[in-house]
């Protein structure tokens, strides 16, 4: 069965298992809910003369059906039109999911048992957002569903994944315990393939070109002993929310594990990337608090990783190098405050020691600020958002305005800009092509 | 016949000269405490609508469940529009120096600690702010005193206290004397113009429908006007249900998140 087919009957199947759901749901005693949105999302690249990036129809449905007080059901879909055509031979024109192609995502889809196995512990099974730390989008200690990057309007998202939640509340302490049977990697940014091909590039011995570039990724196996495990204790104490947590399992960005540069002739090399997910297990604290007014909260988390290997070997004409550097334990946080000024002027900022994707020794300190001011009676939201690298001084920036406006009742249109500029090898010059406007519109129902 | 309806006229005459003559006697710390007695329940239930009208006219409206116990604990349900369903806000410790606040954001599957600054925005967009809902312990926060009665109405002047937190700086209200339920409050801030201070009129509250439920006297209908903006909103409370012996389990992240 080839991918296309695969997809089409996976979709099918989707499309059974939420009839199936909502209907059972509906006929059986339930008090059930459906809701959900409709979203046009419109951008335009403005780096690459007006390409347009994303063009999309998405509509979003939600249902909630509670058949007790101690038993409900969530399930979460989203319907999406693909950007273009998906046109490759004149006899893709036949087809109509070519010429108007469709991608269908079960966002989320679980089970809650209230009061089980003990009435102080909470169960939740299935596929499942389980959102961990104080800090806004730029967490640490969030270890347990992986990123997706695809949008970098929405910094910092996490993708639902299959696991078991148990929560225990006793007094004033919480206990959290999950498991996730099966690791799924994270979506990378579509400037993924820039950041392998820079990567090779600055790794070729001098004076040499690079033929061909194959890559290949490898997953954990799917056994049991690769399932992930993590544990939170959480108690307010002197008026701040604090938590400890624990987590084991897999680093959910693809690690560049091997590289190895083959010359094929004097001046040409051919180039192999490997990449894994390295095990490591994440010690994590964080806070959340007001004093005087002002919001505060803070987030560390301590990394141990296991095996944690980065090796490049240059196979020369008649020797060869090899080139090997380990991650090491690592420390990554996040300190924020946020505050709303008497005249409803809202500042929100951040420090990020080592970003999402960084580890080592070696992290980054990145700024992010957000500034928000709603006017004409909360129907227009001005949004400014900074997002600074730095070392020892800022090599590179993140503009972000946003105007939002809400014309009427569960109605929002958003017009905004993301204008990136980075030094020359600094994480944002990577992601210099993704300066774009955008037009979004949603409608909730 | 007429002896005993001359009788009865003295009597009520009698209670109600002794009524008002109390009622004249008492002091403004003294309406201020019954005022706030009427609203002294034990925990309360309710659905609440909320209509906002424009300068233009144009209405949308809100909807929400609320929840307290005492005065220190309250949960909100968003229940409309769509946007917003499913989210929920609890307030714990409430108008005390320990007071958190959480915002439970069902998208996000993650709950929010509020900072304290936050409590004096808007709530939904409303002409209300996060304080103004379910607050009404004014003893605690301003202290009052008594001006000339209008319209057979108690007339209170509460300037905040020094410690206090709450976003206005003065209130003028006008309490009935039957019933002790403020039926009308105008909302002042402090306004500095080179270094002159002056009481600018914010916002005022109207109360249209009392009800008596249980031995409460509460207002069911109240209608807030923002004078800066030209705006208001007006609140209906239904479904009210007091002292009916909440859980306290109710007030906790836990039910924050069902």
């Amino acid at each position: 069965m080839d991918i296309k087919m695969t997809h089409k009957f996976l979709t099918w199947i989707l499309t059974f298992i939420w009839v199936l759901t909502v209907s059972f749901l509906s006929s059986a005693d339930a008090e059930t809910s459906l809701n959900g949105y409709i979203k046009l999302d419109e951008r335009v690249l403005t780096e690459d003369a007006g390409e347009y990036s994303w063009n999309r129809a998405t509509l979003g449905l939600k249902v909630k059906s509670e058949l007790s007080e101690e038993v409900a059901g969530y399930g979460e879909m989203k319907i999406i039109t693909k950007d273009y055509p998906d046109i490759n031979s004149p006899s893709d024109l036949t087809s109509k999911s070519n010429v108007t192609p469709v991608d269908m995502e079960l966002r989320e889809a679980y089970l809650d048992v209230f009061g089980f196995p003990f009435p102080s512990t909470d169960l939740r099974a299935g596929k499942q957002r389980i959102a961990w730390g104080t800090a806004d989008r730029l967490n640490q200690v969030d270890n347990l569903n992986p990123f997706d990057f695809s949008d970098i309007v929405e910094l910092g998202k996490k993708i639902p994944t299959n696991s078991i939640k148990l929560t225990n509340y006793l007094g004033d302490n919480t206990l959290t315990a999950a498991m996730i049977p099966v690791f799924t990697p994270a979506v990378m940014p579509t400037t993924y393939d820039n950041y392998i091909s820079t990567t090779v590039a600055n790794n070729l011995p001098s004076g040499m070109r690079l033929t061909t570039l194959e890559s290949r990724v490898t997953l954990p196996q799917n056994k049991l002993e690769n399932s992930m495990f993590a544990a939170k204790l959480s108690r307010s104490i002197l008026g701040y929310d604090m938590s400890l947590s624990y987590f084991s399992g897999y680093d959910n960005i693809p690690n560049l594990a091997n590289l190895t540069l083959t010359a094929v002739s004097l001046t040409q090399v051919s180039a192999e990337v490997t990449q894994n997910y390295p095990k490591i297990q994440a010690f994590g604290y964080d806070l959340a608090g007001s004093f005087r007014g002002i919001g505060l909260w803070a987030e560390i988390a301590y990394l141990k990783t296991d095996n944690f290997i980065q090796e490049v070997v240059l196979n020369k004409i008649t020797t060869t190098e090899v080139t090997t550097a380990e991650v090491k334990d690592y420390i990554k946080y996040t300190l924020g405050f946020d505050y709303t000024f008497p005249n409803d002027f809202y500042i929100n900022t951040q420090v990020m020691h080592g970003f999402f994707d960084e580890r080592g020794k070696d992290l980054s300190d990145m700024l992010l600020t957000r500034l928000e001011k709603k006017i004409f009676n909360e129907k227009i939201k001005l949004t400014f958002t900074w997002l600074g690298d730095y070392d020892h001084k800022f090599i590179g920036n993140l503009f972000w305005p946003q105007i939002t406006w809400y014309p009427a009742e569960a109605t929002e249109i958003q017009l905004g800009s993301l204008s990136i500029h980075g030094e020359i090898g600094s994480k944002l010059e990577i992601m210099e092509t993704l300066d774009q406007v955008y037009l979004q519109a949603k409608y909730s129902f | 016949m007429l002896f005993l309806i001359l009788v009865a006229g003295t009597i009520i005459f009698a209670e109600e000269t002794i009524k008002k003559t109390q009622a004249k006697e008492l002091t403004a710390r003294e309406i201020l405490e019954k005022t706030d007695a009427q609203n002294d329940t034990r925990d309360q239930f309710s659905q609440i609508k909320m209509t906002l009208i424009d300068k233009s006219s144009k209405e949308s409206s809100r909807k929400v469940t609320l929840w307290t116990k005492g005065d220190r604990k309250r949960l909100i349900k968003f229940l409309a529009p769509a946007d917003v369903k499913g989210v929920g806000f609890l307030v714990l410790d409430a108008d005390t120096p320990e007071e958190k606040m959480y915002l439970y954001l069902p998208a996000y599957k993650k709950i929010r600690r509020i900072a304290g600054s936050a409590k004096r925005g808007s709530f939904m967009g409303t002409d209300f702010s996060y304080d103004d809902i379910g607050s009404s312990n004014y003893s605690q926060d301003y202290d009052p005193e008594r001006l000339p009665d209008e319209e057979h109405q108690f007339v209170l002047e509460l300037k905040k206290k020094k410690d206090s937190e709450v976003g206005y700086d003065k209130l003028i209200a006008w309490i009935s004397p039957e019933v002790f339920v403020p039926t009308k409050v105008e909302f002042y801030k402090i306004k500095r113009v080179e270094e002159k201070e002056s009481f600018e009129l914010a916002k005022i509250m109207t109360v249209e429908k009392i009800e008596n439920i249980k031995k409460y006297w509460m207002p069911t209908k109240l209608v807030m006007e923002n004078i800066d903006k030209e705006h208001k909103t007006i609140l209906e409370l239904d479904q009210i249900e007091v002292d009916r012996g909440l859980s306290d389990e109710l007030f906790t992240l836990r039910y924050l998140q069902r």
